[in-house]
């Protein structure tokens, strides 16, 4: 009341000419608006965040323990999966070459060497459909490999030498 | 009548958050509106802000510090949101604050949530011929009945300010009252 009085001796001095003003605004509360008010703002609220409900006790603990470590579990499981596919399919590859288009150069020499027994030189040429009198050696790496594995048991290095 | 720290220690636990917020929307509610209506004038518009206000502090309380009043903190919040939905609206219209004031120093008559006589329609009309910050002190020192020091918490203003405001506030009233 005090502070009332005391605002009202300043309008009057800082405004001499001014009359009394009203004590109140004039702006009505439409009725019952409060009620309204406050149920629209709850619902606000609850569209923009469902979570604020209230947990129960097991389902805070779920929450805020177990499904942080559920993901990170996850994560690493997933990791695991790729790396181990990963090795996998290394091993596969591994595997398929231990056939012979994985075969270096110097394996099949070492196989062939191995191998070598007799070469007839004639019989290889008729074998490859060439001139027996006068063979011409002109025949390439492909078909010389191929006689010699298919006739393998039968060379002799020592004689081929 | 809970008191405000009750308050706080409700809002702060997820399992009563709801009921702090609808105890502070009980005890403040009414002061708050009337701050926001003086200010935007039409109750619709006085809605709009009062709900975006209430739906502030929900997200904020949480990092209400206790070195002010919760009042105070509140007013401030609601001060804010009446000056953005006035700025806002004037970018709406792409019209001065000034248009828009006058606007609705028009309408306030024909408005039926205003019941006041010659005398409040007058006043309110001389409001809406000052600047902002002028109209917003002088509701809260003539209408509101605080302290200038209150209000200077509350604005975040000096008491000098405020009482330079208020003063050129009053003396336009007096102006207008004179003209009209």
């Amino acid at each position: 009341m005090n502070n009332r009085k005391d605002i009202l001796k300043e309008l009057k001095k800082i405004a001499p000419e001014l009359n009394e003003l009203p004590d109140n605004d004039g702006f009505k509360l439409p009725e019952n608006y409060f009620t309204k008010m406050q149920s629209e703002v709850l619902e606000r609220i609850e569209q923009t965040e469902p979570a604020t409900k209230s947990e129960g006790f097991f389902t805070g603990i779920w929450q805020k323990t177990f499904k942080p470590l559920m993901a990170f579990a996850s994560v690493l499981v997933l990791a695991g999966l790729s790396v181990g596919y990963f090795l996998y399919q290394q091993h596969d590859v591994e595997e398929n070459c231990q056939q012979i288009s994985c075969l270096t150069y110097s394996e099949i020499d070492a196989y062939v060497t191995e191998n070598l027994v007799n070469f007839n030189e004639i019989e290889f040429a008729s074998e490859l459909n060439l001139n027996t009198e006068n063979p011409s050696w002109n025949f390439d790496d492909d078909m010389l490999e191929e006689y010699l594995l298919e006739n393998s048991e039968d060379f002799d290095l020592e004689n081929l030498l | 009548m809970v008191s405000d720290k009750e308050i706080l220690l409700l809002f702060k636990n997820n399992a009563t958050k709801e009921r702090a917020l609808k105890l502070i929307m009980d005890k403040y509610q009414l002061r708050l509106y009337a701050h926001i209506r003086r200010m935007v004038v039409l109750h619709a518009d006085a809605d709009d802000v009062l709900q975006n206000t209430f739906i502030k502090i929900w997200k904020g309380l949480d990092r209400f510090k206790s070195e002010s009043q919760l009042y105070t903190w509140l007013y401030r919040i609601a001060s804010n949101e009446s000056l953005t939905f006035l700025a806002q609206k004037k970018k709406k219209y792409a019209t001065s604050l000034q248009d828009v004031e006058h606007d609705l120093s028009n309408r306030i008559a024909a408005d039926s949530d205003f019941d006041g006589d010659a005398l409040q329609l007058k006043l309110q009309q001389a409001l809406l011929t000052l600047p902002e910050k002028q109209r917003q002190t002088f509701n809260m020192r003539y209408f509101d009945d605080l302290k200038y020091d209150e209000i200077s918490k509350i604005l975040e203003t000096s008491v000098g300010a405020l009482k330079a405001n208020y003063h050129h506030a009053v003396k336009k009233i007096e102006n207008y009252f004179a003209e009209h």
